[in-house]
Protein backbone atom coordinates (compact mmCIF):
# COMPACT_ATOMS: atom_id res chain seq x y z
CA UNK A 1 0.00 0.00 0.00
CA UNK A 2 1.34 3.37 -1.03
CA UNK A 3 2.02 5.90 1.75
CA UNK A 4 -0.47 8.73 1.83
CA UNK A 5 1.03 12.22 1.84
CA UNK A 6 -0.52 15.17 3.61
CA UNK A 7 -1.34 16.78 0.26
CA UNK A 8 -3.62 13.85 -0.58
CA UNK A 9 -6.03 15.10 2.04
CA UNK A 10 -6.21 18.57 0.56
CA UNK A 11 -9.12 18.77 -1.86
CA UNK A 12 -8.28 20.15 -5.31
CA UNK A 13 -10.67 23.06 -4.85
CA UNK A 14 -8.79 24.46 -1.87
CA UNK A 15 -6.58 27.36 -2.89
CA UNK A 16 -2.92 27.47 -1.99
CA UNK A 17 -2.30 29.60 1.13
CA UNK A 18 -0.21 32.03 -0.98
CA UNK A 19 -3.33 32.87 -2.99
CA UNK A 20 -5.61 33.41 -0.03
CA UNK A 21 -8.20 36.12 -0.64
CA UNK A 22 -8.35 36.48 -4.43
CA UNK A 23 -9.70 40.05 -4.29
CA UNK A 24 -6.75 41.09 -2.18
CA UNK A 25 -4.42 39.32 -4.60
CA UNK A 26 -5.88 41.30 -7.52
CA UNK A 27 -5.53 44.58 -5.64
CA UNK A 28 -1.93 43.81 -4.78
CA UNK A 29 -0.70 42.56 -8.16
CA UNK A 30 -2.90 44.40 -10.67
CA UNK A 31 -0.62 47.48 -10.90
CA UNK A 32 2.43 45.43 -11.73
CA UNK A 33 0.72 43.25 -14.32
CA UNK A 34 -0.95 46.26 -15.93
CA UNK A 35 2.27 48.29 -15.96
CA UNK A 36 4.24 45.47 -17.55
CA UNK A 37 1.58 44.98 -20.24
CA UNK A 38 1.45 48.73 -20.86
CA UNK A 39 5.22 49.01 -21.25
CA UNK A 40 5.31 45.97 -23.54
CA UNK A 41 2.31 46.85 -25.76
CA UNK A 42 2.26 50.67 -25.36
CA UNK A 43 -1.51 50.72 -25.58
CA UNK A 44 -3.85 51.35 -22.62
CA UNK A 45 -6.77 49.25 -23.90
CA UNK A 46 -4.54 46.33 -24.80
CA UNK A 47 -2.81 46.53 -21.41
CA UNK A 48 -6.12 46.57 -19.57
CA UNK A 49 -7.36 43.59 -21.58
CA UNK A 50 -4.18 41.67 -20.78
CA UNK A 51 -4.45 42.50 -17.07
CA UNK A 52 -8.10 41.43 -16.93
CA UNK A 53 -7.44 38.21 -18.83
CA UNK A 54 -4.47 37.50 -16.61
CA UNK A 55 -6.56 37.59 -13.43
CA UNK A 56 -9.47 35.71 -15.00
CA UNK A 57 -7.09 32.92 -16.03
CA UNK A 58 -5.38 32.97 -12.65
CA UNK A 59 -8.76 32.68 -10.93
CA UNK A 60 -9.74 29.72 -13.09
CA UNK A 61 -6.39 28.01 -12.54
CA UNK A 62 -5.93 28.93 -8.87
CA UNK A 63 -6.53 25.37 -7.71
CA UNK A 64 -3.56 24.23 -9.82
CA UNK A 65 -1.12 26.68 -8.22
CA UNK A 66 1.27 24.56 -6.19
CA UNK A 67 3.50 27.27 -4.77
CA UNK A 68 6.64 26.21 -6.65
CA UNK A 69 7.16 29.84 -7.53
CA UNK A 70 5.83 33.00 -5.92
CA UNK A 71 2.33 34.17 -6.81
CA UNK A 72 3.88 37.18 -8.47
CA UNK A 73 6.05 35.05 -10.76
CA UNK A 74 3.06 32.83 -11.54
CA UNK A 75 0.96 35.87 -12.48
CA UNK A 76 3.77 37.38 -14.52
CA UNK A 77 4.10 34.12 -16.44
CA UNK A 78 0.42 34.31 -17.39
CA UNK A 79 0.86 37.99 -18.29
CA UNK A 80 3.95 37.29 -20.42
CA UNK A 81 2.02 34.70 -22.45
CA UNK A 82 -0.89 37.08 -22.91
CA UNK A 83 1.42 39.90 -23.97
CA UNK A 84 3.03 37.60 -26.55
CA UNK A 85 -0.41 36.64 -27.88
CA UNK A 86 -1.56 40.26 -27.96
CA UNK A 87 1.56 41.38 -29.81
CA UNK A 88 0.93 38.69 -32.40
CA UNK A 89 -2.74 39.43 -32.73
CA UNK A 90 -3.34 41.26 -35.99
CA UNK A 91 -6.93 42.07 -35.12
CA UNK A 92 -5.65 44.11 -32.22
CA UNK A 93 -3.49 46.08 -34.63
CA UNK A 94 -6.60 46.79 -36.72
CA UNK A 95 -8.64 48.00 -33.76
CA UNK A 96 -5.70 50.01 -32.53
CA UNK A 97 -6.11 52.23 -35.57
CA UNK A 98 -9.71 52.99 -34.65
CA UNK A 99 -9.27 53.68 -30.96
CA UNK A 100 -6.78 56.28 -29.94
CA UNK A 101 -5.45 54.60 -26.81
CA UNK A 102 -1.84 54.35 -27.88
CA UNK A 103 0.54 56.38 -25.78
CA UNK A 104 2.61 59.42 -26.61
CA UNK A 105 6.24 58.32 -26.75
CA UNK A 106 7.66 61.46 -25.15
CA UNK A 107 5.71 60.98 -21.91
CA UNK A 108 8.05 58.27 -20.62
CA UNK A 109 10.73 60.80 -19.79
CA UNK A 110 8.41 63.37 -18.20
CA UNK A 111 9.34 62.20 -14.72
CA UNK A 112 12.97 61.70 -13.72
CA UNK A 113 14.06 59.98 -10.53
CA UNK A 114 16.61 62.59 -9.39
CA UNK A 115 14.96 65.96 -8.75
CA UNK A 116 18.23 67.40 -7.41
CA UNK A 117 20.12 66.89 -10.69
CA UNK A 118 21.27 69.91 -12.69
CA UNK A 119 19.11 71.02 -15.63
CA UNK A 120 21.84 69.83 -18.03
CA UNK A 121 21.94 66.36 -16.45
CA UNK A 122 18.16 66.16 -16.52
CA UNK A 123 18.03 67.18 -20.17
CA UNK A 124 20.67 64.59 -21.05
CA UNK A 125 18.94 61.83 -19.08
CA UNK A 126 15.62 62.73 -20.67
CA UNK A 127 17.18 62.48 -24.11
CA UNK A 128 18.77 59.10 -23.28
CA UNK A 129 15.47 57.74 -21.93
CA UNK A 130 13.74 58.79 -25.14
CA UNK A 131 16.38 57.04 -27.23
CA UNK A 132 16.20 53.90 -25.06
CA UNK A 133 12.39 53.84 -25.26
CA UNK A 134 12.51 54.11 -29.05
CA UNK A 135 15.25 51.48 -29.22
CA UNK A 136 13.22 49.12 -27.01
CA UNK A 137 10.38 49.21 -29.53
CA UNK A 138 12.70 47.80 -32.17
CA UNK A 139 13.80 44.84 -30.02
CA UNK A 140 12.46 41.36 -30.66
CA UNK A 141 9.48 40.34 -28.51
CA UNK A 142 11.62 38.10 -26.30
CA UNK A 143 14.32 40.73 -25.84
CA UNK A 144 11.76 43.41 -25.01
CA UNK A 145 9.93 41.25 -22.48
CA UNK A 146 13.16 40.24 -20.73
CA UNK A 147 14.41 43.85 -20.79
CA UNK A 148 11.18 45.19 -19.22
CA UNK A 149 11.00 42.46 -16.59
CA UNK A 150 14.61 43.15 -15.59
CA UNK A 151 14.66 46.94 -15.51
CA UNK A 152 11.03 48.02 -15.08
CA UNK A 153 9.77 45.20 -12.86
CA UNK A 154 13.15 44.77 -11.21
CA UNK A 155 13.03 40.97 -11.40
CA UNK A 156 16.21 38.91 -11.09
CA UNK A 157 17.35 36.46 -13.75
CA UNK A 158 15.83 33.38 -12.11
CA UNK A 159 12.46 35.10 -11.67
CA UNK A 160 12.56 36.18 -15.33
CA UNK A 161 13.44 32.62 -16.35
CA UNK A 162 10.46 31.30 -14.38
CA UNK A 163 8.11 33.96 -15.77
CA UNK A 164 9.15 33.50 -19.40
CA UNK A 165 9.75 29.76 -19.40
CA UNK A 166 13.32 30.28 -20.64
CA UNK A 167 16.51 28.93 -19.14
CA UNK A 168 18.63 31.34 -17.14
CA UNK A 169 21.24 31.21 -19.91
CA UNK A 170 18.66 32.14 -22.54
CA UNK A 171 17.50 35.05 -20.38
CA UNK A 172 21.09 36.32 -20.16
CA UNK A 173 21.52 36.09 -23.94
CA UNK A 174 18.30 38.01 -24.66
CA UNK A 175 19.05 40.55 -21.97
CA UNK A 176 22.58 41.09 -23.29
CA UNK A 177 21.26 41.69 -26.81
CA UNK A 178 18.67 44.12 -25.52
CA UNK A 179 21.08 46.02 -23.28
CA UNK A 180 23.78 46.22 -25.92
CA UNK A 181 21.34 47.32 -28.59
CA UNK A 182 19.99 50.12 -26.38
CA UNK A 183 23.49 51.21 -25.36
CA UNK A 184 24.61 51.30 -28.99
CA UNK A 185 21.66 53.54 -29.87
CA UNK A 186 22.60 55.94 -27.13
CA UNK A 187 26.16 55.81 -28.45
CA UNK A 188 29.38 56.39 -26.60
CA UNK A 189 27.65 58.86 -24.29
CA UNK A 190 26.70 55.91 -22.05
CA UNK B 1 43.64 41.67 -17.24
CA UNK B 2 45.17 44.98 -18.16
CA UNK B 3 43.02 46.04 -21.12
CA UNK B 4 39.85 47.98 -20.50
CA UNK B 5 36.55 46.18 -20.73
CA UNK B 6 34.92 46.45 -24.13
CA UNK B 7 31.44 47.88 -24.56
CA UNK B 8 30.17 44.34 -25.17
CA UNK B 9 31.76 43.05 -21.96
CA UNK B 10 30.08 45.83 -20.01
CA UNK B 11 26.73 44.92 -21.60
CA UNK B 12 27.34 41.27 -20.69
CA UNK B 13 28.08 42.33 -17.12
CA UNK B 14 24.85 44.30 -16.91
CA UNK B 15 22.97 41.31 -18.33
CA UNK B 16 24.34 39.12 -15.54
CA UNK B 17 27.15 37.36 -17.41
CA UNK B 18 30.11 37.94 -15.10
CA UNK B 19 33.47 36.35 -14.41
CA UNK B 20 36.13 36.78 -11.76
CA UNK B 21 38.70 38.36 -14.11
CA UNK B 22 36.27 41.10 -15.08
CA UNK B 23 35.31 41.57 -11.45
CA UNK B 24 38.98 42.04 -10.52
CA UNK B 25 39.53 44.48 -13.38
CA UNK B 26 36.51 46.53 -12.36
CA UNK B 27 37.86 46.78 -8.81
CA UNK B 28 41.21 48.03 -10.12
CA UNK B 29 40.21 50.21 -13.10
CA UNK B 30 38.50 53.46 -12.20
CA UNK B 31 37.66 54.20 -15.85
CA UNK B 32 35.83 50.92 -16.51
CA UNK B 33 34.21 51.07 -13.10
CA UNK B 34 32.91 54.58 -13.87
CA UNK B 35 31.61 53.49 -17.28
CA UNK B 36 29.78 50.54 -15.75
CA UNK B 37 28.42 52.79 -12.98
CA UNK B 38 27.04 55.27 -15.54
CA UNK B 39 25.37 52.50 -17.53
CA UNK B 40 23.86 50.84 -14.45
CA UNK B 41 22.61 54.19 -13.14
CA UNK B 42 21.03 54.90 -16.49
CA UNK B 43 19.13 51.60 -16.61
CA UNK B 44 17.99 52.13 -13.03
CA UNK B 45 16.73 55.62 -13.94
CA UNK B 46 15.04 54.28 -17.06
CA UNK B 47 13.24 51.66 -14.97
CA UNK B 48 12.14 54.24 -12.40
CA UNK B 49 10.82 56.58 -15.11
CA UNK B 50 8.90 53.78 -16.80
CA UNK B 51 7.41 52.61 -13.50
CA UNK B 52 6.25 56.13 -12.74
CA UNK B 53 4.88 56.55 -16.27
CA UNK B 54 3.02 53.23 -16.05
CA UNK B 55 1.53 54.05 -12.66
CA UNK B 56 0.36 57.43 -13.94
CA UNK B 57 -1.37 55.87 -16.93
CA UNK B 58 -3.08 53.38 -14.70
CA UNK B 59 -4.66 56.28 -12.80
CA UNK B 60 -5.68 58.02 -16.00
CA UNK B 61 -7.11 54.81 -17.40
CA UNK B 62 -9.50 54.32 -14.53
CA UNK B 63 -10.46 57.97 -14.24
CA UNK B 64 -11.52 58.38 -17.86
CA UNK B 65 -12.90 56.07 -20.51
CA UNK B 66 -10.66 55.55 -23.52
CA UNK B 67 -10.90 58.28 -26.13
CA UNK B 68 -12.60 57.33 -29.33
CA UNK B 69 -11.66 59.25 -32.43
CA UNK B 70 -14.63 61.54 -32.90
CA UNK B 71 -14.29 61.88 -36.63
CA UNK B 72 -15.29 58.25 -37.14
CA UNK B 73 -18.90 58.42 -35.80
CA UNK B 74 -19.35 61.96 -37.16
CA UNK B 75 -18.23 60.93 -40.66
CA UNK B 76 -20.47 57.85 -40.51
CA UNK B 77 -23.50 59.94 -39.46
CA UNK B 78 -22.87 62.54 -42.20
CA UNK B 79 -22.48 59.83 -44.84
CA UNK B 80 -25.77 58.24 -43.83
CA UNK B 81 -27.49 61.64 -43.85
CA UNK B 82 -26.23 62.38 -47.38
CA UNK B 83 -27.33 58.96 -48.66
CA UNK B 84 -30.81 59.26 -47.13
CA UNK B 85 -31.22 62.81 -48.47
CA UNK B 86 -30.25 61.67 -51.98
CA UNK B 87 -32.70 58.76 -51.87
CA UNK B 88 -35.50 60.96 -50.55
CA UNK B 89 -34.95 63.61 -53.27
CA UNK B 90 -35.20 61.04 -56.04
CA UNK B 91 -38.69 59.92 -54.98
CA UNK B 92 -41.56 61.70 -56.88
CA UNK B 93 -43.79 63.95 -54.75
CA UNK B 94 -46.66 61.93 -53.28
CA UNK B 95 -49.37 64.50 -54.16
CA UNK B 96 -48.50 64.99 -57.89
CA UNK B 97 -51.13 62.47 -59.15
CA UNK B 98 -53.91 64.04 -57.06
CA UNK B 99 -52.99 67.50 -58.25
CA UNK B 100 -53.07 66.41 -61.87
CA UNK B 101 -56.50 64.81 -61.46
CA UNK B 102 -57.83 67.96 -59.72
CA UNK B 103 -56.52 70.06 -62.59
CA UNK B 104 -58.26 67.80 -65.17
CA UNK B 105 -61.51 67.86 -63.20
CA UNK B 106 -61.41 71.64 -63.06
CA UNK B 107 -60.82 71.86 -66.81
CA UNK B 108 -63.68 69.50 -67.60
CA UNK B 109 -66.14 71.24 -65.31
CA UNK B 110 -65.52 74.61 -66.91
CA UNK B 111 -68.42 75.81 -69.08
CA UNK B 112 -66.15 78.15 -71.01
CA UNK B 113 -62.53 77.88 -72.07
CA UNK B 114 -60.03 79.23 -69.57
CA UNK B 115 -58.98 82.10 -71.86
CA UNK B 116 -62.52 83.56 -71.88
CA UNK B 117 -63.01 83.48 -68.14
CA UNK B 118 -61.76 87.10 -67.58
CA UNK B 119 -64.51 88.36 -69.94
CA UNK B 120 -67.23 86.52 -68.06
CA UNK B 121 -65.92 88.05 -64.82
CA UNK B 122 -66.16 91.51 -66.43
CA UNK B 123 -69.75 90.85 -67.46
CA UNK B 124 -70.72 89.63 -64.06
CA UNK B 125 -69.07 92.73 -62.46
CA UNK B 126 -71.19 94.96 -64.65
CA UNK B 127 -74.32 93.08 -63.82
CA UNK B 128 -73.61 93.43 -60.11
CA UNK B 129 -73.16 97.27 -60.38
CA UNK B 130 -76.31 97.71 -62.45
CA UNK B 131 -79.12 99.17 -60.44
CA UNK B 132 -82.24 97.08 -60.30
Amino acid sequence: MKPVSASTFIPAAVDHPQIGDFDALVRLHWPRVYRFALAALRDRDAAETVAQDCFVRAHRARSTFRGDSSVQTWLMRIAVNLVRDAARNRRLQFWKHLRDTSLAPDAVSDWLPDPEASPESKALLKEHIQIAWTAAAALSAKQRIVFLLRFVEDMDLLEIAAATGMSEGAVKVHLFRAVHSVRKKIGNRL
Amino acid sequence: MSEHLSSEQISHWIAGERDTRQARHLRECAECSAELGRAESFFAALGASLRHWGDQHMGVNYARPPRVRLWIPIAAALSLAVVFTAIYDQRPPRHSDDALLDHIDAALSRSLPESIEPLTRLLSDRSETREP
